[in-house]
């Protein structure tokens, strides 16, 4: 047990969020964990959704980390790419939360200390656990579900594999383990044989646990079995023989999920029972055991804190700040969906009639799934169910086996009747619900308000995602119509008629491809080629329509060096450096160096041949950064230049231009003449002189170190430059060229190829955004200005969500990484299957997309929160967890709500200012008793967590509409009350002792001074050659082994307690796998410790001897120690490359992969 | 020079015979290492599999070691000229102490045992 002010020393949990209760109440909770698990061997984190219970748990490892080095963790999460979240969360807060590096936790480089490993299956789990358990692994939950055909032995294909598999890593097991002639009896076995191969974990970390809430026992998904089994629950007698070593592999379980239990406490007790520790919690699922001692003895192990906001000088829980649209409408709160059209309420009239006549049939007994009426949703045609089809028409396939259920029982009726109206009307079914969501939706690309649509039926992505397309395209050209000049107006429409006439073609086409069952074609991964799901997809990306000065053209025009627009967004440095505008830099640099304008001129001319190539004739982007990289690199050299401008010239060199010198022998032969980019005016240079402006959009850099302050300025242009090339800025930009051209001819596009038409745009682009500034949104639609500001002011989040890695990048790789996270974007985004990550990652953002429509698939573990504010459950789920974890992606710690909110400091929110939860749906169906329903059950699971209150519940996943009838309509109010948690941390569990750390806060800084006085031209006797530009906690040299070379790298790590060193020598490319014998042969007489690197990649070396040494606890032995290290791992390297590849290689061949070998915890 | 390597093998889990050292885990699985004197070195060998299983393992056994050197500490494997699977790790006699001398014999035994196992399932070495 430890103490708060011990986990302080080492963990900041205020680093990112900011200090205060949050980051406090997530230091507790970690310290809270960390002596639960110290003392009880489970314990649960049942935090609501959003506070950060995956930072808590890291927090608990490092803590547990930090004072036993060897601790070895196993995460389990949900599906891939909560794995991969996890993954990054864990770099994340090593590089920021742990105060400094410990060589336990936190590496000299700030990285992880321990590699993460990813896998993708439990093969890939059975093998790098074998290969070395000493990392930290990440496993997703559905990996245990082992889905294997079985009516065959042709079929058998995938237990035939993962037999094989197995026995590879595993060669001794018994033949009789892998007996494929009983289904259950072979997972058992498969899972038992994982068992043995898997080291035992000090902790497991099982994320979103509540999906094992329905525990190991008969009749539960088997993926709960085979997960109990590979974690070695008792399993009745018999498996010492046929699998020596069985036994429970978690010494501790550490359980996440905001939703632990739905109606009862027994849940809780079937978690643990996966992972045998229900043991001494048996009260939990005792039925004669009273509810007050089931919550004792939940307390034993569980935590929930609930959300707070303070919010006009109070603190409000999640029911106070969150505003409930429980009466299903989408237009006015508290108001039902007014179906007003006859013809509507008829169509509503005769599906429910069907709908209850279906109901009615024997077979059904008048009940149905939650949430499997088609009608609900849409009613659009659905296509019909394959019979061995598990996915089923709607998300949570898993509630029924019943193919009918699983396709919908209503689908054939609406199917019929969809076609009937078609061919009577020529036109699509109205569906009164999904036309009020999607005129409610309508507006977001007006207001930029961003939203959030749960829904289960999977087609209801695609038809949703249809008809909100449309409402955008209309609203979209008659934007165009309304702004684009008079004179263009002709040729516009010609273009909207090729584009409803190809879009129709196109989609007509699909339909029919899909119809006779072709696989859906794929475009290339890296390039955008556009669309027609919207106007703006086949307008402003890709290639566009051909003749025509489209958005695309202009969008690509922006992003290419060559042409008017090659530094419509660049900085001119010079300028900025120089403290002057452009037009007089020439002359301020020959004053700033006491010489003369030409003299000036002809030292940049000199200077910027060595930053162009011999391309005949360099684009003008290439020209203006030669021009300015020559210049800066004056400033960098010439001794005039006084400190404080060569101090930061340096700092530009260094962060921009060092990198992009071209090789002597590739330079132009003479530069052109190009001194007039010296003066060239870009987006950038134009804002600097419109403060508010800049204030707003391109604020100030904080930081005070002046290389972190250039990269931040940096890194929020290039993304000013990505959101307005490739988003909805692009719109309002290209209204204001057109609007200079006053045509849409490509021609007369290129006629005026000029630097004066590039900066009269900007002039028109900078005037617009102050107009938009000046502008309340209230009287105009959202626009250019506000996702510019929106990006800048909110940067820093955007990277932390988004692409925390670019902060580390280079600033090079900053423009391509930009825009790849804004590539592809489209207004209205659908998901179900599988995560898109560029539609998560863009909807994290402002802009597009404004509307995003998904099955469950984004119900767990991706935060959509920081940009929306509106989740609109449009299929109702059954569970209550379900429903919380879905609103949950927008409420969490850095949310809209939180940062609009928690800005109201006089007053308490309007209805309007609250989160909104929405959840549509038509009074007058049978679908308002499963909302009924599913509001009451979210309500007692309200009250279960928070007062302590259980009340006995029916748990069953159908509806019985007779008995539901009869109880009449009722409403079913939000709880208004402040919430309080039925389990807060207690005194006991922070009561541990004050522990000094293990590590001192120096030493990782003393290492790296004794580390780096290694790099000595004669070590220990050995003849190095050093490189130059090795970063913290490497070295990289060439041994002289004469007449030959060896080069190596030396690496500081640490294993356990104990720092170390550890040397790798390339020694060429053997392709080890084709050639094992040859090499296993040269290794027999070489003494050699050999790693080979299996890759796909092109490298310089795919085998290498290595090594390692430990360093002494004062220093004194660390020339001896390494010298012999080097000496020995470079001589064996340099004797298989001589003997086996007969060659020399020298340094510079291996040096770019060498620098791969420092990049660890990956 | 830290020379007597026997002295500084005082543990529980430890116990010396000739250049023996046999390591013996919590859960009562051991493991064999011999220790030589090698200059400035001694250098730590196990026996990991003899050549009847290195033979049945096949050719995949050679890229498995050298995989497992990429990631293992301190301890490299190979084949030996007696074909059979060994586990090596050299141990600087510079400012060397009995801690890290038994911290290296517990790398090697750990590391060996655990590529016995799941080559064997047996714990013979």
């Amino acid at each position: 047990m430890i103490d708060v002010d011990t986990a302080g020393h080492l963990l900041d949990f205020g680093r990112r969020i900011g200090p205060g209760p949050r980051a406090d109440a997530q230091l507790h909770g970690a310290v809270a964990v960390h002596n639960l698990l110290a003392t009880e061997g489970v314990a649960y984190l049942a935090d609501e959704v959003g506070m950060g219970k995956t930072y808590v748990a890291l927090g608990a490892l490092a803590l547990f980390r930090h004072f036993q080095p060897r601790f070895r963790v196993l995460v389990i999460a949900p599906r891939e790419n909560i794995q991969k979240k996890w993954m990054k969360e864990l770099r994340n807060f090593v590089t920021h939360n742990v105060r400094f590096p410990d060589l336990r936790v936190k590496s000299i480089d700030h990285r992880p200390a321990r590699s993460l490993v990813a896998c993708d299956n439990l093969l890939d789990l059975v093998q790098e656990a074998t290969l070395d358990p000493n990392r930290d692994f990440f496993v997703r939950l559905t990996s245990f579900s082992l889905a294997m055909p079985w009516k065959d032995d042709a079929e058998r294909k995938e237990a035939k594999r993962l037999r094989d598999g197995l026995r590879m890593h595993l060669p001794w097991m018994r033949d009789e383990v892998f007996d494929l002639r009983a289904k259950h009896t072979f997972k058992d076995n498969f899972a038992k044989a994982v068992c043995c191969s898997l080291p035992r974990f000090d902790l497991v970390i099982v994320d979103e646990s509540h999906n094992l809430k329905h525990g190991f026992g008969e009749g539960v998904a088997s993926r709960n079995r085979v997960l109990g089994l590979a974690m070695g629950r008792h399993d009745g007698p018999g498996n010492d023989r046929l699998f020596p070593g069985y036994g429970l592999r978690a010494d501790r379980v550490l359980f996440l999920s905001a939703t632990p239990v739905e109606e009862s406490y027994r849940h809780l007790w079937n978690q643990l029972d996966v992972f045998g520790k229900a043991g001494p919690y048996s009260d939990l699922a005792a039925e004669d055991v009273s509810e007050a001692n089931k919550k004792a003895s939940a307390a034993r192990f569980l935590i929930r804190r609930v959300t707070e906001m303070r919010v006009g000088g109070e603190s409000l829980t999640k029911n106070q700040y969150r505003r409930e649209w429980r009466r299903g409408g989408v237009a006015k709160h508290d108001d039902p969906i007014r179906v007003t059209d006859p013809r509507q309420r008829l169509i509503v009239a005769l599906i429910q009639k069907k709908v209850g006549e279906l109901l009615g049939e024997e077979r059904f007994k008048t009940t149905f799934q939650m949430g499997m009426l088609a009608s609900f949703e849409s009613f659009l045609e659905t296509a019909k169910l394959k019979l061995d089809d598990e996915s089923g028409n709607f998300d949570d396939g898993e509630q029924t086996n019943d193919i009918t259920e699983k396709e919908g029982i209503d689908v054939a009726d609406i199917n019929r009747l969809a076609r009937s109206y078609r061919e009577r009307f020529a036109s699509e079914m109205p569906h009164p619900k999904m036309d009020s969501l999607v005129d409610a939706l309508a507006d977001t690309w007006r207001t930029g308000q961003k939203a959030l649509v749960f829904v289960r039926r999977v087609a209801s992505v695609a038809d949703l995602g249809r008809k909100l397309n449309e409402r955008y395209d209309t609203w979209l050209i008659d934007r165009l119509r309304r702004d684009l000049p008079t004179r263009v107006h002709r040729r516009f429409e010609q273009i909207v008629e090729r584009y409803r006439g190809e879009k129709g073609r196109v989609e007509a086409r699909v339909r029919r491809r899909r119809e006779s069952g072709a696989p859906r074609r794929r475009g290339r991964n890296d390039v955008d080629t556009g669309g027609y799901e919207t106007f703006f997809a086949w307008f402003f990306r890709g290639e566009g329509p051909r003749g025509v000065v489209s958005g695309a053209t202009l969008q690509q025009r922006l992003g290419a060096l060559s042409g008017t627009y090659g530094t419509f967004f660049k900085d001119n440095h010079v300028s900025e450096l120089l403290g002057c505008e452009p037009g007089s830099v020439r002359q301020t640099l020959a004053a700033t160096l006491g010489t003369t304008e030409d003299a000036v001129e002809a030292a940049v001319h000199r200077g910027s041949r060595g930053f162009l190539t011999r391309a005949k004739q360099p684009p003008r982007g290439k020209r203006f950064e030669a021009v300015q990289a020559a210049a800066v690199q004056l400033l960098v050299e010439h001794p005039s230049c006084p400190a404080a401008v060569r101090h930061n010239a340096r700092i530009t060199w260094e962060e921009w231009y060092r990198d992009s010198a071209v090789p002597a022998k590739e330079q132009a032969p003479e530069a052109p003449a190009i001194e007039q980019f010296l003066e060239e005016r870009t987006f950038f240079t134009a804002l600097r002189h419109r403060p508010e402006l800049r204030s707003a959009i391109w604020s100030a850099p904080a930081s005070p170190n002046s290389s972190q302050a250039f990269r931040e300025q940096e890194l929020r242009s290039h993304a000013l430059a990505a959101a307005t090339r490739l988003g909805h800025s692009l719109i309002d930009l290209y209204v204001l060229a057109i609007g200079r051209l006053e045509s849409l001819k490509k021609g007369v596009q290129e006629d005026g190829d000029d630097e004066k038409s590039a900066g009269s745009l900007i002039d028109d682009y900078l005037n617009l955004l102050e107009r938009q500034m000046r502008t309340p949104l209230a009287e105009r639609e959202w626009g250019a200005f506000d996702e510019l500001s929106e990006i800048s002011t909110h940067l820093d989040l955007i990277l932390d969500v988004n692409e925390p890695t670019l902060r580390d990048a280079t600033l090079r790789e900053a423009p391509l990484l930009f825009a790849r996270l804004l590539r592809e974007q489209q207004p209205v985004g659908g998901m179900s299957g599988q995560v898109n990550q560029t539609l998560v990652r863009q909807f994290r953002m402002p802009g597009y997309p404004f509307v995003l429509v998904t099955t469950d698939v984004l119900q767990e573990g991706e935060d959509l929160h920081t940009f929306c504010s509106a989740v609109h459950h449009y299929g109702i789920s059954w569970t209550p967890s379900s429903m919380e974890q879905r609103t949950g992606r927008i409420d969490r710690v850095r949310s809209h709500s939180d940062r609009r909110l928690s800005a109201i400091s006089d007053r308490q929110p309007s209805g309007e200012e609250k989160l909104q939860v929405f959840f549509p749906h038509l009074e007058d169906t049978v679908e308002v008793l499963q909302v009924q329903r599913v509001l009451e059950r979210m309500n007692v699971f309200l009250q279960l967590m928070h007062e302590g209150l259980t009340i006995p519940g029916n748990e069953s996943r159908t509806i019985n509409t007779q008995h539901e009838f009869a109880r009449q309509r009722r409403d079913v109010p939000q709880l208004e009350g402040r919430l309080k948690t039925a389990f807060p941390i207690q005194t006991r569990h922070l009561n541990g002792s004050a522990t000094p750390l293990a590590a001192d806060p120096a030493l990782a800084s003393t290492l790296e001074s004794r580390f780096s006085r290694l790099a000595q031209p004669d070590l220990g006797g050995l003849v190095v050659e050093w490189a130059e530009g090795d970063t913290k906690g490497r070295l990289t040299g060439t041994v002289r082994l004469e007449p030959r070379q060896q080069p190596f790298t030396l690496l500081l790590r640490s294993v356990g307690s104990h720092p170390m060193v550890r040397c790798v020598s390339p020694v060429g490319c053997v392709t080890p796998g084709e050639n094992a014998e040859a090499v296993t042969d040269l290794n027999k007489y070489v003494q050699a410790k050999i790693g080979v690197i299996e890759t796909d990649e092109e490298r310089s070396y795919d085998l290498t001897v290595e090594g390692e040494v430990l360093l002494d606890s004062t220093g004194e032995g660390d020339a001896l120690r390494v010298a012999a290290l080097i000496r020995r791992v470079t001589r064996q390297a340099d004797r298989l490359e001589h003997e086996h590849l007969d060659r020399d290689e020298h340094l510079r061949t291996f040096l770019v992969d060498l620098g791969k070998e420092a990049v660890h915890g990956e | 020079m830290a020379s007597d390597w026997k002295a500084m093998c005082d543990a529980a889990d430890l116990s010396v015979s000739g250049t023996e050292v046999t390591v013996t885990f919590p859960d009562q699985r051991s493991h064999r290492v011999t220790v030589s004197d090698v200059g400035d070195e001694y250098q730590l060998t196990a026996i990991v599999a003899r050549p009847a299983t290195v033979r049945a393992s096949g050719e995949s056994l050679s890229l498995d070691t050298w995989l497992r050197n990429r990631a293992v500490n301190l301890v490299g494997f190979r084949i030996d000229t007696k074909d059979r699977l060994v586990s090596e790790a050299w141990v600087p006699k510079a400012g060397l102490s009995a801690e890290e001398l038994r911290f290296y014999l517990r790398a090697i035994a750990i590391e060996s045992d655990r590529y016995e196992y799941a080559l064997t399932g047996r714990d013979v070495e």
